[in-house]
């Protein structure tokens, strides 16, 4: 199996205090990896790193088992993208359109091919009918789908969101979110990396990874990490919500290992 | 202090052919120590709203009063609207941008120099609003560039702090922060309203709406449509999808629907959900 492994890395950004102290981990392809951390626990700078965009200070990183050097770094950037969390800033086209099409233009993608090829990734993050539409007209959650189909375009094998939802509404978030949870569906080979503070979107994932103070602090499956509250705390995060309530209720007596709002009320109910 | 407004319109690209009203016909009337939170869908008005308390933008038609000064169209060029900005913080909401100094505490410390506080005192003021923030010595000195998102936040909010405004304005103050870091500003934030400040906070995040503010506005399409508690609130928004309601509040109405007697205008935390919810059992 292909999949990105980071053995050891450290970073910093003043060459004393380690933003990313001593980091590996790694992700098969086709996992959903949430990463997580309080502010300035180094998650950005995780994903800057990946992807190139920063000079690692020590450690390797490898992809498909061949280590990232400065020789073949454009290799391993062709087959990544990046979404930011700011969804204004990685407008760059003046119609939805041309916005979509910007990478491929880049990679001397044929002309005659593009047309059909901006409608299919358009169609996928539900912005076919925005085509024309210049970025002022749209909501975040819009600019957001938009800059998904530009990354997604591309076909990426490895797809990174930093706080890609953090600043959208509710409404927002939901219609990104949709969008992101049916292309990790369809695509296989696409691994997701998503950092985030959202516990209640991290549980959607098939892997979490807990960052504190540059380091890495726990790794494993949502439903078993985002349970244990104590060591959330401890890297100052919550539990989930639905967790957080059945903590309550076994203290008068209900138990409930409900995942969702609904199993949850279910089991509250039954338990008269 | 209060804030009146009184039926103000305002449009953003006035000559333009995509003109558009951002607010039409506001009103409004915020009690000194009010603690009041601003929610609508992106695009409703809400930040427009905001800039006119200090004055960042007049309106077109209809006053804005707070307290002595008018915020009008024919005021508009007024110096003494420069005064009023010492008195209304308004923390905007990417206000990471507008960091630029070298070092953090000289960023703090630029706004209250420009209200005519000088050296070693702007300098105090500016440590005491880092270390309000979260933010100790070790901070002080180092580049903001080289802060993560989240604390570069802190250091602007740190630097309306410092100015010591009477009216707080935070335009999605939690917005990227981690639960803590959310936790401790809006703890931050009821502290300075225990201390007689009027706070005003812009939000799509109705667990915030519903723990720590007593009353909601809510603006649709420029206009105000919804004045009153969160919890009334939330019946209003039903099935709307542009606001969320709160997971304690949608529990708290699925168990209600189902037939249990629970009081949800009673429902703010999770200790209030399970509070009543034993009490139910209790009952039964």
């Amino acid at each position: 199996m292909s999949k990105l492994e980071i053995k050891n890395l450290s970073f910093s950004y003043d060459g004393s205090n380690k933003v990313i102290d001593d980091i590996s981990f790694s992700v098969e392809k086709g996992t959903f990896v949430s990463v997580l951390g309080h502010n300035g626990s180094g998650k950005s700078t995780l994903a800057k790193l990946i992807v190139g965009l920063l000079d690692k200070a020590g450690g390797q990183i490898f992809f498909n088992d061949i280590e990232i050097t400065d020789k073949n770094l454009k290799d391993l950037q062709t087959k990544t993208s990046l979404i930011f969390q700011n969804p204004d800033n990685q407008f760059i086209g003046s119609t939805v359109e041309d916005d979509i099409a910007f990478g491929l233009e880049n990679r001397c993608f044929p002309h005659d091919q593009m047309q059909a090829e901006i409608e299919r990734f358009a169609d996928s993050v539900n912005m076919l009918d925005h085509l024309k539409k210049e970025p002022i007209n749209l909501s975040g959650g819009q600019k957001q789908r938009i800059a998904l189909a530009g990354a997604l375009i591309l076909r990426p094998e490895i797809l990174i969101l930093d706080e890609a939802t953090s600043m959208l509404d509710p409404k927002g978030k939901s219609t990104v979110r949709k969008v992101i949870d049916r292309i990790h569906k369809e695509n296989k080979e696409l691994t997701i990396i998503s950092i985030t503070h959202d516990i209640d979107e991290a549980l959607l994932s098939d892997k979490v990874l807990i960052l504190n103070k540059g380091k890495l602090v726990k790794e494993g499956k949502p439903q078993d990490i985002l349970r244990d509250e104590s060591a959330l705390l401890e890297v100052k995060l919550d539990m989930p919500f639905v967790y957080k309530i059945e903590k309550e209720l076994k203290e008068i007596g209900i138990n409930s290992n409900a995942e969702t709002i609904d199993q949850l009320v279910e089991d509250i109910w039954t338990s008269k | 202090m209060d804030i009146q407004v009184k039926n103000i319109f305002y449009t953003y690209q006035k000559k333009a052919t995509n003109a558009t009203q951002a607010l039409m016909d506001v009103s409004l009337e915020i009690k000194d120590n009010d603690f009041l939170a601003i929610v609508g869908e992106t695009g409703s008005g809400k930040s427009t709203l905001a800039q006119m308390f200090n004055a960042l933008l007049i309106p077109d038609k209809g006053d804005v009063l707070v307290n002595d000064y008018v915020i009008n169209y024919k005021n508009r060029k007024s110096r003494k609207l420069r005064g009023l900005r010492r008195q209304v913080g308004l923390v905007f909401q990417f206000p990471e941008y507008q960091l630029f100094e070298e070092t953090v505490e000289k960023d703090v410390a630029f706004g209250v120099k420009n209200f005519g506080i000088k050296g070693e005192e702007a300098l105090n003021r500016a440590h005491e609003a880092l270390k309000q923030v979260g933010l100790d010595e070790s901070y002080f000195k180092r580049a903001p560039f080289d802060l993560s998102g989240g604390e570069k936040r802190k250091v602007a909010i740190a630097g309306i702090l410092a100015i010591n405004p009477d009216i707080l304005i935070f335009d999605e103050p939690t917005a990227g922060f981690d639960p803590q870091s959310s936790k401790d500003l809006m703890n931050l934030i009821t502290e300075f309203h225990k201390n007689g400040k009027t706070i005003i906070i812009i939000t799509h995040d109705m667990d915030l709406v519903n723990i720590y503010t007593k009353r909601v506005v809510m603006l649709e399409r420029g206009q105000v449509t919804f004045d009153g508690t969160p919890n009334e609130l939330f019946s209003y928004i039903k099935g709307y999808d542009r606001l969320d309601t709160p997971s304690v509040i949608k529990v708290a109405e699925k168990l209600k629907e189902k037939g249990m007697d629970i009081d949800i205008n009673q429902i703010h935390t999770n200790e209030d959900l399970v509070e009543a919810i034993k009490k139910w059992r209790n009952k039964a």
